[in-house]
C-alpha cells in the first residue's frame, strides 16, 4: 500500500498520465492509438513514434530511490572546539583532546536517483547520538561549565558514485558523500546553550567517501552494508547497513 | 485470461514457470494454435491471435512474456525469423513472414525482474493477398532474448478461416 502511494505522488508530480485518458481501439501493434510498443512493460524504454502525436511517451518509472541506514560513525571530540554561551549568558569554549574518539550511532536518510548510466546522484542526512568517554567541562569567566557526556551528530549533504554489478543479485557501489556536519554536545549540565546542541561555531565541511555493496532482496529492495571515511577527518570512519526501495526495478539497470 | 491471471501490471511479481504451466489447447481453439518455450530467463507464450481492427486474413500472434529472473531482461522482437506455410502447398518451402510495424516502434526493450508483458504482432507476406492461404505461422526465437539457444522453430497451426466468427 505504501509503495502504491508513493508511486502514486511521484506518478501526480512528474505528470504521468493514465493511459486510459484515450479509447485504444485494438491491441496490436501498428492499430494502436494510445500507447506504443513497450507500454507497460515496467522498464521499457519508450521510443517517440514519428508522426504520431497521440502516443502517450511518459515514461513507466524513473530511476528514483529513497535509504534509510542505521549508522555507527566514530567522532574525535578531543579535535572539536565546542563553542557556545553558558545559560548566565557566559561564553564558554571547550577544546580538550582528552576527550579522544567517541562513537555516535543513528540514522542516515538518503534519497537519490540514477542520472546516466551507472552513475547516480543524491542527497543525504544523518542524526546521530552517542556519548563520550568521559565527562566534558570548561571555564566560563571563571565558572565551571560541565557539559556532560553525550554526544549528537547532525549532517546534510549530496552523493555522486556509480554502480557495478558483481553478480545478477549483487552490485558494488562507489561513491562520495560531501557535505556539512555538525558534532555538538547534549545533555549538558548546569548550562542551557544558546544553540541545541552545543556546536562548534560553524558546521565543518567532511568529505566521506563510501563503499556500498548492495544485495538485491527482489525487484524493488535491497539492503547493503557501507562503509566510509571523512579524509576531511580521518578519523571519523563510518560503518552501517542500508535497506532500500527502488521505485525502477534495479534503479533499470541490472 | 492470462493477461487476467498474471495481472498485467508492475504490482504482482511473475511466478517463474507459470506460463509454461498455461494450457496450450484452449477451448474454442484449434489444437496447436499456441506454444510455450522457455527462453534464457524468460517465459514464453506464444498463441495465435484475432483481433476485430485488423483483416481475418493476416496472422496475428499474441507473445505473452514472464521473466523469472531477478535482473531485467533485453527482449528483441525485431530478432525473431518467423516463416509461414502455405496451405495446400505440400512440399513447399517456407517463406518468411514480415512484422507488420508501419511506425517503426517495435524496438529492443527491457523486461524487468519478475515482471510481464504482452505484445501482439502481426505477420505479413507479400504479396498480402497470399497471407489468408497461411496455415502455419513457426517462430525461431534464437536470438530474442538474453540466454536464446538455437532450438527447432515453435510452430502455429492456423487453420482457415481462424479469425472468421
Amino acid at each position: 500500500m505504501r509503495r502504491i502511494a508513493l508511486a502514486s505522488v511521484f506518478a501526480c508530480l512528474l505528470g504521468v498520465h493514465p493511459a486510459h485518458a484515450c479509447d485504444e481501439v485494438s491491441d496490436v501493434t501498428g492499430y494502436r492509438h494510445c500507447t506504443t510498443f513497450g507500454f507497460g512493460w515496467d522498464e521499457s524504454p519508450l521510443r517517440p513514434v514519428p508522426g504520431s502525436a497521440k502516443r502517450n511517451l511518459h515514461p513507466v518509472s524513473l530511476p528514483l530511490f529513497v535509504e534509510a541506514a542505521a549508522i555507527m560513525q566514530t567522532v574525535d571530540a578531543g579535535s572539536v572546539t565546542f563553542r557556545d554561551m553558558s545559560s548566565d549568558s557566559h561564553s564558554f569554549s571547550l577544546h580538550n583532546p582528552g576527550l579522544g574518539l567517541a562513537a555516535v550511532y543513528g540514522l542516515d536518510l538518503r534519497a537519490g536517483m540514477r542520472v546516466a548510466g551507472p552513475f547516480y546522484a543524491g542527497l543525504t542526512m544523518r542524526l546521530a547520538f552517542g556519548g563520550l568517554p568521559e565527562r566534558a567541562t570548561a571555564i566560563a569567566d571563571g565558572a565551571r561549565v560541565d557539559l556532560g557526556t553525550a554526544l549528537g551528530m547532525v549532517a546534510f549533504g549530496g552523493y555522486v558514485g556509480f554502480a557495478v554489478p558483481v553478480s545478477s543479485g549483487a552490485r558494488l557501489r562507489f561513491e562520495a558523500a560531501i557535505g556539512f556536519e555538525d558534532p555538538g554536545l547534549l545533555a549538558i549540565s548546569g548550562i542551557t546553550c544558546s544553540e541545541s546542541p552545543c556546536g562548534p561555531d560553524s558546521p565543518r565541511a567532511f568529505v566521506e567517501p563510501h563503499v556500498v555493496m548492495d544485495f538485491w532482496l527482489g525487484r524493488s529492495w535491497s539492503v547493503s552494508p557501507f562503509a566510509g571515511d571523512d579524509v576531511l577527518h580521518p578519523s571519523s570512519v563510518t560503518v552501517g547497513f542500508m535497506t532500500s526501495w527502488h521505485w525502477q526495478r534495479f534503479d533499470g539497470r541490472p | 485470461m492470462v493477461c487476467l491471471t498474471l495481472g498485467c501490471g508492475p504490482a504482482l511479481p511473475y511466478r517463474p514457470g507459470f506460463l509454461l504451466e498455461e494450457p496450450v489447447v484452449q477451448p474454442g481453439k484449434p489444437l496447436g494454435a499456441a506454444a510455450v518455450r522457455r527462453v534464457g530467463c524468460l517465459d514464453v507464450r506464444m498463441a495465435l491471435a484475432c483481433s476485430a481492427a485488423v483483416p481475418a486474413d493476416f496472422p496475428l500472434v499474441a507473445f505473452t512474456l514472464g521473466n523469472r529472473c531477478d535482473a531485467s531482461v533485453a527482449v528483441d522482437f525485431t530478432r525473431l525469423r518467423i516463416t509461414g506455410q502455405m496451405g495446400g502447398a505440400v512440399g513447399d518451402a517456407p517463406f518468411t513472414l514480415l512484422l507488420f510495424d508501419p511506425a517503426h516502434e517495435v524496438h529492443t526493450a527491457l523486461l524487468g525482474s519478475r515482471a510481464t508483458a504482452r505484445e501482439v504482432l502481426e505477420y505479413d507476406v507479400s504479396p498480402r493477398e497470399a497471407t489468408h492461404r497461411i496455415s502455419e505461422v513457426c517462430i525461431d526465437l534464437g536470438g530474442f532474448a538474453e540466454g536464446s539457444e538455437q532450438e527447432a522453430p515453435v510452430c502455429l497451426t492456423r487453420p482457415a478461416h481462424a479469425c472468421s466468427s
